[in-house]
């Protein structure tokens, strides 16, 4: 009696155990794997913005198109300037400092007495940061205007700023890739720790960083990048529109 | 030592031994304590002796059982996300696109609709689609510059896009925070996608369509 109800046991346990030992391997399969770790082992020599004087000039005149704008050592491009069915539509093309989705924060178009806000705008063309060079993003960036004769030259067009938007993702995972493909903090071996809450909160601390740098210097990138927001504003004046 | 009981074979070393005199303690209570490990009383205690290698096998499937889901519960737990998709174009339908790993790669499919305060603070609403998992969402992004109610709704189907996945926040989110609806399958399918932010919440969904929150067909 006694070794039936200890076979029966035994048998139970083994059997409860391989439930769970299945059940914890089809736990860990559903999880998504893997990780995109720091490589910081090309690193290379960059010019920077912040290395750059900052300086506020329009380097070529002002009415040409395409037109660009350098402010903080960052140039914007206005690539286009058309007239369409429903209002105006601008195009220009900005630098990303990693591979996160950077969206630029259109101001308003002024011209005559008017006053117009941007309504929406569609990407074209994205060449991604890798860590060693940055990218490049096109927008066209598109007005609706109803009256459409009250269009008018000249035309003041401002880029305010362009932003990382956060990806569908958890935002430590989301900053550990931008800082992979940032070209500034592989040149400056940058490692951070992140932790994030349940409500998209995140705390970063630099955990690492190349020898040559200072630990100001370093923090100050990170932060940046932990920002994740490029200031203008970039102001262009039209004088044509493509029709 | 080995020796030969009937068609069990008992191998008398320390550790087997030991297993043996566990089994009977078990078993046999006090009769085991005058138990010694000669070869007579092997024969003694054959039905114990019968039970030995059932119960080494046992307690070795038990061990391997335990590493295994020891391991693989670490491994659950300390894994990172990458993201791979793990769903695909019907799969996806009503998922989430963090989770299922559609978020890499994914972009944003036709313009990005501004939901303008008026003022310089913009916030947006976009359709996105993953080639990987073949499916899209839409996302409203709060930069209002302040805490605010956000909502967003991905139409489609019907000829005015009667059906929709919807999200919205129930409460506030942080400027710059993001909300994002479940998964519709087929990346190829028209949609829309309509997006609020308020002050006032929770919005109510689905999101109706409208040319000043709505982006365009996509």
């Amino acid at each position: 009696m006694y070794k039936k109800y200890s076979t029966l046991s035994t048998g139970l346990a083994i059997a409860l155990m391989v439930v769970t030992t299945i059940g914890s391997i089809v736990w860990y399969a559903s999880q998504p794997q893997s990780k995109v770790l720091a490589d910081t082992t090309k690193i290379q020599q960059l010019v920077t913005s912040q290395e750059i004087p900052s300086n506020n000039s329009i380097s070529q005149a002002a009415s040409t198109i395409p037109q660009l704008q350098t402010i903080n050592g960052v140039t914007i491009e206005l690539t286009s300037v058309k007239q369409t069915e429903t209002g105006i539509e601008i195009g220009i093309c900005y630098p990303t400092p990693d591979d996160g989705d950077w969206y630029p924060t259109p101001g308003h178009i002024y011209y005559s007495t008017y006053e117009v806000l941007p309504d929406e705008f569609e990407f074209i063309s994205e060449q991604k940061a890798d860590g060693i060079n940055t990218g490049r993003r096109c927008v066209l960036i598109r007005y609706r205007i109803d009256e459409m004769e009250s269009i008018t030259t000249p035309m003041q067009f401002t880029l305010l700023d362009y932003w990382a938007v956060p990806r569908e993702m958890p935002p430590c995972e989301n900053l550990q890739q931008r800082l992979n493909t940032n070209p500034k903090a592989k040149a400056y071996g940058l490692k951070a720790k992140c932790s994030s809450d349940e409500q998209g909160g995140m705390s970063v601390t630099l955990s690492d960083k190349a020898s040559s740098v200072a630990q100001d210097k370093a923090q100050l990138v990170l932060d940046e990048i932990v920002n994740g927001i490029v200031n203008g504003p970039w102001e262009f004046t039209i004088t044509e529109l493509e029709k | 030592m080995r020796q030969a009981l009937g068609h069990i074979n008992i191998y008398q070393t320390t550790s087997n031994n030991y297993l043996f005199l566990y089994r009977c303690f078990s078993q046999l209570k006090t009769k085991c304590r005058s138990a010694t490990f000669e070869t007579t009383r092997f024969i003694n205690f054959e039905p114990i002796s019968r039970n030995y290698e059932e119960s080494l096998m046992k307690h070795r499937i038990a061990r391997v059982l335990f590493a295994l889901t020891f391991v693989f519960t670490w491994l659950g737990f300390h894994s990172t996300p990458a993201y791979a998709a793990s769903c695909l174009n019907v799969t996806c339908e009503g998922l989430n696109p963090s989770t299922m790993g559609c978020a890499t790669g994914a972009v944003t499919s036709g313009s990005v609709k501004i939901l303008s305060d008026g003022g310089n603070n913009q916030s947006y609403v976009e359709t996105r689609k993953s080639s990987a998992c073949d499916a899209k969402w839409a996302r409203t992004t709060n930069k209002s510059g302040a805490y605010r109610y956000a909502a967003a709704s991905l139409r489609y189907g019907c000829t005015n896009y009667c059906y929709s996945q919807s999200v919205r926040s129930p409460g506030t989110i942080a400027n710059l925070a993001t909300v994002y609806t479940p998964m519709h399958a087929y990346a190829a399918t028209p949609t829309r996608s309509c997006g609020a932010v308020s002050v006032s919440g929770p919005i109510n969904i689905p999101l109706s369509i409208s040319s000043s929150s709505c982006t365009g067909a996509n």
